[in-house]
């Protein structure tokens, strides 16, 4: 996929989504912060180790690389520059997560579990937000256009693209419909009307707008000509059928 | 002689024993912290090693081994490289927290 950057681009694509997860939530970056020197100090232990075995697999030939799908740089004549890039952030990484596991676990908390309950509790009341659908007008009806693309989109035989923007543009409206909706429905509990409250339940229906509109411009433009192709191959064997 | 097994205890299986019998109070304590680690090489780890060996970027058949494979990857990466390796990483990085008194 990647060439001669293939190992070097494979490193990166499983170490640094994980990295940024741990190191981007500021509650769990408070405590790596604090604790830098520790994961510094694992990171250059193990990756100085690290680097001092791993030629030793390749020449015993406990394992072996494609010469085409790595860089092929040797720091200091020894060892690949991929391997010190591999030990360096996998170090990393796992230095992290047991930094910040240790101190929960101290507290008494199990930091991987707290997280996946909280995914779990989120998708449960995001599920149960979809109830809100056939309570309101507007979303019925993008749900019910929706269903009418998804007719025309399969009776048209889209192509792969087609069908990506069409999903998109789906969500998109039905999304915004619903954030709408739960904004609608915050402000008729702020009390007595105020324009500002006014100002803040238009600006968010000017969004469904928007993306409602674009959504239509787009469905014109994918399936207006087979339409108008579909009516005029339909007009011309009429008219031949007449004759 | 399976090379890749006798590389994996003699690079891993040697270290995690010395090391881990001296932070063994800290593993215990911290066993939770331990397991999820594993399951964190194991799974992530796994996918990615599947990934490069099935994409021709390493292969673990220039050497002897154990003879039993998952796919692309010999017995040998489940046994000795995920958990020794990993072993290896937390037991270092435990010692580290350990010598700040953090632990």
């Amino acid at each position: 996929m990647f060439d001669r950057a293939s190992y070097i681009g494979y490193t990166l694509l499983f170490c640094l989504p994980p990295i940024v997860l741990l190191w981007l939530r500021a509650e769990f970056c408070a405590v790596l912060a604090r604790r830098w020197r520790t994961i510094a100090g694992a990171v250059a232990l193990l990756t100085a180790y690290g680097c001092a075995i791993w030629p030793v697999a390749l020449r015993v030939g406990a394992w072996s690389y494609d010469p085409g799908k790595i860089s092929g740089v040797r720091v200091l004549g020894y060892v690949y520059l991929d391997d010190v890039l591999w030990w360096a952030l996998v170090s990393f990484l796992l230095a992290s997560f047991v930094v910040l596991s240790v101190e929960y676990e101290r507290r008494g908390e199990d930091i991987v579990l707290r997280e996946i309950g909280g995914l779990v509790r989120a998708f449960g009341h995001a599920v149960r937000g979809l109830r809100v659908v056939p309570r309101e007008r507007n979303a019925t009806i993008h749900v019910a256009v929706s269903v009418l693309v998804l007719l025309e989109a399969l009776l048209f035989e889209l192509e792969r693209w087609e069908w990506a923007a069409v999903w998109l543009a789906i969500g998109l409206v039905i999304g915004l419909e619903l954030a709408n909706s739960a904004v609608e429905r915050l402000a008729a509990r702020t009390g007595p009307p105020d324009p500002a409250v006014g100002l803040i339940k238009d600006a968010a229906a000017g969004a469904v707008l928007v993306a409602a509109v674009c959504t239509a411009l787009l469905g014109l433009l994918i399936f207006l000509p087979r339409l108008l192709r579909a009516v005029s191959a339909t007009a011309a064997a009429s008219l031949l059928s007449a004759r | 002689m399976p090379v890749y097994l006798v590389y994996l205890l003699v690079g891993f299986g040697l270290p995690v024993a010395v090391a881990g019998w001296i932070a063994r109070r800290r593993l215990w304590r911290y066993r939770r912290t331990v397991l999820w680690s594993l399951v964190f090489v194991a799974g992530l780890g796994g996918v990615w090693d599947w990934l490069a060996c099935v994409t021709g970027v390493w292969r673990y058949d220039t050497a002897p081994t154990l003879g039993v494979w998952l796919g692309p990857l010999p017995v040998e990466e489940f046994l000795g490289f995920y958990t020794l390796g990993t072993l290896w990483i937390v037991t270092v990085v435990l010692w580290l927290l350990g010598r700040g008194n953090d632990v």
